[in-house]
């Protein structure tokens, strides 16, 4: 009982932010997409206010931490609802095609889900900070500002962002105490939300055949990626589904186009992990570089619009932190610009080795050879090559702080912290080489399209 | 409106299709080798195949639960450095009701703190650290002891 009372009350999350469900830019999305959104809006509220209970001394229960993210779910999605919004439009895949990428994907979550349930990628980081951090939450009812603040807690990073652990935590109080062996299985959950927002993100500018192959190669490169990690219980999964649905949001994107989805994305990955900000920055960058090179109008304008949320959350934490008397801000590894270029080489070969993903590399090799293939116009790209052109300067920037041969360390964080460019990686190549992000020209709205005779 | 598509898939498309697949073989290859009863065995505990030493400590924390009051405050000893420091970290979240305590941290002793703790928590000792505790429980890897400490 104690499971199935954590996996209703993980389950009950896209309730929390059921209002972006009926946002006008996600109403042409079917059911399933629209809760990913839902649970997207859902952590960031549960988030939030989790943080404000705590600071006003309010001991959290389930209704106190539900009811902020109902009602202004509530509030949203009546007013939204009443905006108009583009028709939903079903998704017929050829037969072959459906039973094709509905194997690829039936068999990865399968497998998957047999990976976590029988403890074979099960992080232990969830047995040290993670899931520690959610059962002593839900003890205290609130964020243990005190245990954060401990010397001695400081192998769990306690400056790390909040939403997992307020995530798991409102899940354990539901049910009673922390299942421990079920937490790495709900990692699938967050791969599998993401999958009916991408492809139908993707159908924006593919066929929904072309949409179908791209999701099921994407969720079975994902998921033998989160086995082979080892990020099981940890936040990889939710990191993985906030910046992958930003990136794709970002790719299909007409001129203009409101950007709610992919701000909610970058809001709630800020929230999740110190690279979720890293993302956000470059994701938002790319974005902007995109639409400064293709001519379009109030690009700083609109990047900082994209920004603002995520930039508001991690105000959020870090005015929390100032408020309950912690250290405010994250660590860093070292001087900023104390590099050690020695390691360079050791960052290659290690980094180089923590590309296989589990399937020997073909994950990212697949994609890349049908990128460059299609011989697309990058610039198109931008908002996802950004996120995989930068993450890996970042973690060599990173690596080159370490005091020690940092081989090691990079064999088991670069295969997880890699994990959303591979993701952008894909959905880049995807849209390149299936005909929606080629050669210049080419990007048009799959809608637009004429119907064939 | 739906886009029917008509004929066969692009070359483009197959391909992508066709890695999908491929990729499945890389996590499924592994399961078709093994004895299927071995792998349906559910785990003890969370990491029982990631990380048998992190298992084997956890077991023996969890065989501790129930001789540690909740509020209680304990520390945990190992003759290992490393097994002391994982056991405090993993301690921290199974126990949540109580107060664990640092015998070391990061490999630096922290007697001061241990020293606070009522219940004591030898994992794969032979010798109690403490000959005045009174032995409270054997558990699966060591024991539960009980201090007169002040409150």
């Amino acid at each position: 009982m104690t499971s199935l009372r954590f996996l209703v009350a993980l389950l009950a999350v896209p309730v929390l932010g059921a209002g972006a469900a009926f946002h006008p830019s996600l109403r042409r999305y079917g059911a399933l997409a629209r809760a990913g959104a839902a649970l997207a809006l859902g952590t960031v509220a549960l988030t939030l206010t989790a943080l404000a209970l705590t600071l006003a001394g309010i001991a959290w229960t389930l209704p106190a931490l539900a009811a902020p993210p109902l009602a202004a779910s509530l509030i949203l999605g009546v007013a939204w609802s009443r905006v108009p919004a583009p028709a939903h439009r079903a998704f017929r895949p050829s037969t072959g095609v459906a039973a094709a990428a509905g194997t690829a994907t039936g068999l990865s979550l399968l497998l998957l889900a047999w990976t976590f349930l029988a403890a074979e990628a099960t992080s232990v980081d969830l047995l040290f900070f993670w899931g520690v951090k959610a059962a002593r939450f839900a003890q205290a009812r609130g964020i243990d500002t005190w245990l954060l603040g401990w010397p001695y807690f400081s192998h769990a990073v306690p400056e790390y962002p909040p939403a997992v652990p307020v995530v798991l935590a409102w899940a354990a109080l539901a049910a009673g105490r922390m299942p421990w062996r079920l937490v790495p299985v709900t990692s699938l959950l967050w791969l599998a939300a993401a999958l009916p927002l991408l492809v139908g993100l993707l159908r924006r500018r593919l066929t929904d055949d072309a949409a179908a192959a791209v999701g099921a190669f994407w969720v079975a490169a994902l998921g033998a990626s989160l086995a082979h990690s080892v990020s099981g219980g940890n936040a990889e999964a939710p990191l993985l589904f906030f910046e992958s649905v930003a990136v794709a949001a970002l790719l299909v994107e007409d001129d203009g186009e409101g950007r709610f989805l992919p701000a909610l994305m970058l809001a709630a990955a800020a929230l999740t992990k110190v690279e979720g900000s890293v993302a956000a920055l470059l994701v938002v960058a790319g974005a902007a570089a995109r639409d400064a090179l293709a001519g379009r109008r109030r690009v700083l304008v609109r990047a900082a619009a994209l920004l603002a949320p995520a930039v508001l959350a991690v105000a959020a934490w870090f005015f929390f932190q100032s408020r309950s008397g912690l250290e405010v801000g994250y660590r860093s590894h070292g001087g900023l610009l104390t590099l050690r270029t020695e390691f360079l080489p050791a960052i290659l070969v290690s980094g180089l080795s923590a590309l296989q993903a589990g399937t020997f590399g073909l994950s990212w090799a697949i994609p890349i050879v049908l990128l460059a293939a299609a011989r697309p116009a990058l610039g198109r790209l931008l908002p996802a090559l950004a996120l995989v052109l930068g993450l890996f300067a970042f973690l060599a920037f990173d690596y080159m702080h370490d005091t020690a041969d940092p081989s090691e360390r990079i064999g088991w964080t670069a295969p997880r912290v890699l994990q959303p460019a591979l993701s952008a990686c894909i959905l880049a190549a995807g849209l390149a080489s299936l005909g929606g992000a080629g050669r210049p020209g080419r990007l048009r709205d799959a809608e637009e399209r004429p119907s064939p005779p | 409106m739906s886009r029917p598509t008509s004929g066969a898939p692009p070359r483009r498309l197959r391909l992508w299709l066709i890695g999908a697949l491929v990729l499945c073989l890389f996590p499924l290859a592994p399961r078709l080798v093994r004895p299927l009863r071995e792998q349906l065995q559910l785990p003890v505990t969370p990491v029982d195949r990631t990380d048998g030493r992190r298992a084997r400590e956890w077991l023996f924390l969890d065989s501790c639960r129930p001789y540690v009051p909740p509020g209680a405050r304990f520390t945990v000893i190992a003759d290992e450095p490393h097994a002391e420091m994982s056991l405090f970290m993993m301690a921290i979240g199974l126990f949540p009701e109580s107060r664990p305590l640092p015998h070391s941290h990061f490999l630096v002793p922290a007697l001061v703190q241990a020293a606070r703790a009522k219940y004591v928590l030898e994992y794969r000792r032979s010798t109690p650290a403490d000959p005045g505790a009174r032995l409270v429980a054997r558990v699966a890897d060591g024991a539960v002891y009980e201090r007169s400490v002040p409150p």
